[in-house]
């Protein structure tokens, strides 16, 4: 079992989710099923390989530093659950 | 009327541009057929926004206005990339049911310039994570050819749209096969270009080093058509490529001589259901009578895609999606609480189960204490599974291999095997773990229910790709 009931609600926790018990019970079954397939990969000898195939060769792209102004802050808090202004409200982040 | 929707968007372009047709008869024809469908394809239609579009084609036409091929041309555009104005971009989620963008897609960007006419946003699984349209808070996805079964996924939708003629044209995303997949459940033609071919900008993020947004159509010259439409370099998308964009249309007309595919044995293991290889194999054949040659090849570490895909994907989905937290956009919990009850209860009400179990995953394969034993070790054998392809692309122009293992399941097969779900993508993840390019086509009927054959290129080589499989579908009855 690479993951128990504890370390699920752990997990859910740092996901910033909220799983009921049968939940967390279902999600330990289907994460232990998941993560015991994928043990598979020890079989690969990955020694001296390197994991950034996709950047050989490639360097990331430089934007020039210059300032443009966005427009649209109406447009951008349309969507907003709660705003203010040209502000988004939340719940109080200190106590 | 019905004879409209037969046409392939080559020729809906070339009879609006003689004006046989105008753009408001074609346009109308598709939306009527997609309100008389019961299939689930739709998340939702922009009849009057299209319908005023058609109209501004049509006038400008007669005013003797030059006009793109393309103008007047519908299309529909699967529900994770962004359209700016009121009609919303779901990613069929209850999380971003009323998200109406402030901007538009680099890929619709490209559509508006070359005039074409979106009729709608396409169901699709949520967060595009699935295989068969199952996953949507709007519904299943029914199957074109038995509405039992799954279109596939995640783009069922816009694939069994195309299937059922509800439009000529539609845009996917492909992630572990998400275009690839549904395209040969449905029996139709869907590419994933080569990753940076077409800009992701627009394109909700699932995995940000595997996702494509490419075409699928009835035909391949469609599919190319609309490629060239939506490829090329996007300072927006700092993976985009810098690299030209080819007369993808042209290349269609070139033969097939001298041309060498690679069948990857680990593509068709004794496990594989005869009746799929069968199909598969006489594809094979014609396109030797075709003249290309073909020759047995290895990609070894194909075994371990799987493994690898599920890893490398669910940890980048685990970030991407920590952006939607209730703050600036979509679902907040109407429960009152501090700032991190508000984070869980809105992410909570507002994901899906499969959502759910991947952001898990792929929280956990990053946490501290596993990132080196599996993300790490997972990219070292991405970099493994590169490497077989440069190496094949060495000796072989293509490759080509099933694009499932079976055709289309009935709705529910998987409900309690998430694993068994996942092992259906087992030909097509190596494609977006390497970035190469790939196309399914029809390859025939097993049983009635459409399978598909895959051809595999060289990295910005879909060219090739386009060509051989344009000539192969040719031949398919």
């Amino acid at each position: 079992m690479a993951v128990s009931r504890e370390d699920v609600k752990k997990i859910a926790g740092l996901a910033r989710l909220e799983l009921g018990e049968k939940e967390t019970e279902r999600m330990t079954r289907e994460m232990n099923d998941i993560l015991a397939y994928v043990e598979k990969l020890n079989e690969v000898d990955t020694e001296n390989v390197s994991p950034h195939s996709f950047l050989e060769g490639k360097q990331t792209p430089a934007m020039p530093d210059e300032i443009s102004r966005f427009g649209n802050v109406a447009e951008a808090l349309k969507n907003a659950p709660k705003a203010e202004g040209s502000f988004f409200i939340v719940p109080r982040v200190i106590e | 009327m019905s004879d409209l929707r037969n046409l392939s968007a080559s020729e809906l372009s070339a009879k609006l541009s003689s004006g046989e047709l105008t753009s408001r008869r074609v346009c109308e024809t598709f939306l009527s057929a997609i309100e008389q469908d019961s299939h689930n394809c739709m998340i939702s239609v922009r009849k009057e926004e299209a319908l005023a579009e058609a109209d501004q084609v049509d006038r400008a036409r007669s005013d003797g206005e030059k006009l793109p091929a393309t103008a007047g041309v519908p299309l529909i555009v699967k529900d994770n990339i962004v359209i700016r104005g009121k009609l919303p971009t779901t990613c069929a989620s209850k999380i971003l049911a009323n998200f109406a963008s402030p901007y538009d897609a680099h890929v619709v960007e490209k559509i508006n310039e070359a005039k074409m006419i979106v009729l709608g946003k396409a169901n699709m699984d949520e967060f595009a994570m699935g295989s068969s349209n199952e996953n949507s808070a709007f519904g299943p996805v029914h199957g074109p050819v038995d509405p039992e079964r799954v279109p596939g996924g995640s783009s069922g939708g816009a694939a069994a749209a195309v299937a059922l003629k509800l439009a000529p044209l539609a845009l996917g995303s492909d992630t572990g096969g998400s275009i690839r997949q549904p395209a040969a459940l449905c029996g139709v033609a869907g590419l994933k270009p080569t990753y940076g071919r077409v800009s992701r900008y627009g394109l909700v993020a699932f995995g940000s080093s595997l996702d494509q947004i490419g075409p699928l159509a009835r035909r391949v010259k469609d599919a190319a058509l609309l490629l060239s439409v939506v490829a090329g370099h996007d300072s927006r998308d700092s993976t985009s490529a810098e690299v030209q964009v080819p007369d993808y249309q042209g290349a269609l007309d070139g033969g097939l001589k001298g041309l060498k595919i690679g069948l990857p044995a680990e593509y068709f293991p004794d496990s594989l259901d005869s009746r799929v290889r069968e199909k598969v194999d006489a594809q094979v054949e014609k396109l030797e009578s075709l003249g290309a040659e073909t020759e047995n090849i290895s990609l070894p570490h194909t075994e371990y895609a799987i493994a690898a895909y599920y890893i490398i994907a669910t940890a980048e989905a685990s970030a991407n999606l920590a952006r939607f937290d209730g703050v600036r956009y979509g679902h907040r919990s109407s429960e009152s609480g501090n700032l991190i009850e508000m984070y869980r209860t809105s992410r909570n009400e507002g994901f899906g189960a499969e959502v759910k179990r991947r952001i898990m995953l792929g929280t956990y394969v990053l946490s501290a204490g596993y990132y080196d034993a599996y993300y790490l070790k997972a990219q070292k054998v991405r970099t493994l599974i590169t490497r077989d392809f440069t190496e094949a692309f060495k000796k072989v122009d293509l490759i080509l291999t099933p694009t499932t293992p079976t055709p289309a399941w009935k709705i529910g097969s998987f409900e309690d095997d998430p694993v068994s779900m996942y092992l259906q993508d087992i030909f097509t993840v190596t494609a977006n773990l390497s970035g190469v390019p790939a196309i399914s086509i029809p390859a025939g009927t097993v049983d009635g229910l459409p399978v598909g054959v895959q051809l595999i290129g060289r990295h910005f080589d879909e060219s090739t790709i386009l060509k051989a499989a344009g000539r192969l579908e040719g031949e398919v009855q």
